[in-house]
């Protein structure tokens, strides 16, 4: 049986006043989740600790995650009640990713490739004179 | 805000806070249509992306001043 396979977005918010590993330990839970259940994991971004725009549980501060993934739809429930129990995860949203948002992402990915190589030119370039200011993340 | 340069694109992501600020107001409230003049489309898909970008917290849903 050929389950069908959707791309997914995935964001959560892990509480930062846990130490690193924890973080980066609760991180590789969900993902190992994801594949135990038969997803394939295309990216994990880690945003890092962040302000919040507003207090969630009484936390001003979160670490972010957003990940891309391809499963079957099944596993979202499942996956949604694992990270609703979990109380170091402050808030998460997934999303199906329609072909517009593939799109989206797929487009994003070749700027970032292309924004990497010129980089890289351009820090080749300026190796002698100053470095290359550092660009603010998106 | 209608400059004519600028191309609505056809998903709004809603990681994308600073687009996605210039179409509220002070408060945060996402301004009508009457004054952003952007297509219904697009309109549309900005509410949804503010909506999703409040939810992870990314931007307030109510603000004394945002900006």
């Amino acid at each position: 049986m050929a389950t069908q396979q959707n791309s997914y977005e995935l964001t959560y918010i892990v509480n930062s006043v846990i130490s690193d590993e924890q973080v980066k330990d609760l991180i590789s839970r969900v993902s190992a989740y994801i594949t135990e259940a038969g997803g394939e994991i295309t990216e994990v971004d880690e945003w890092g600790a962040r302000r919040l725009s507003y207090p969630i549980q009484k936390k001003r501060n979160g670490y972010y995650v957003n990940m891309y993934f391809r499963s079957s739809g099944a596993l979202i429930p499942r996956l949604e009640r694992a990270l609703e129990i979990d109380d170091n995860i402050l808030r998460y949203m997934s999303l199906r990713m329609d072909a517009k948002m593939i799109r989206h992402y797929e487009a994003s990915i070749s700027k970032r490739a292309e924004d990497e190589k010129a980089e890289k030119a351009a820090a080749a370039e300026a190796a002698a004179p100053a470095p290359p200011a550092t660009e603010t993340e998106d | 805000m209608s400059n004519s340069k600028f191309r609505e694109p056809a998903y709004v992501d809603y990681k994308d806070v600073e687009l996605i600020k210039r179409y509220l107001n002070e408060q945060g409230k996402i301004l009508p249509r009457r004054i952003t003049n952007v297509s219904a489309k697009f309109q549309r898909q900005l509410t949804r992306a503010v909506k999703r970008a409040r939810h992870v917290a990314l931007i307030p849903f109510v603000a004394d001043s945002l900006k």
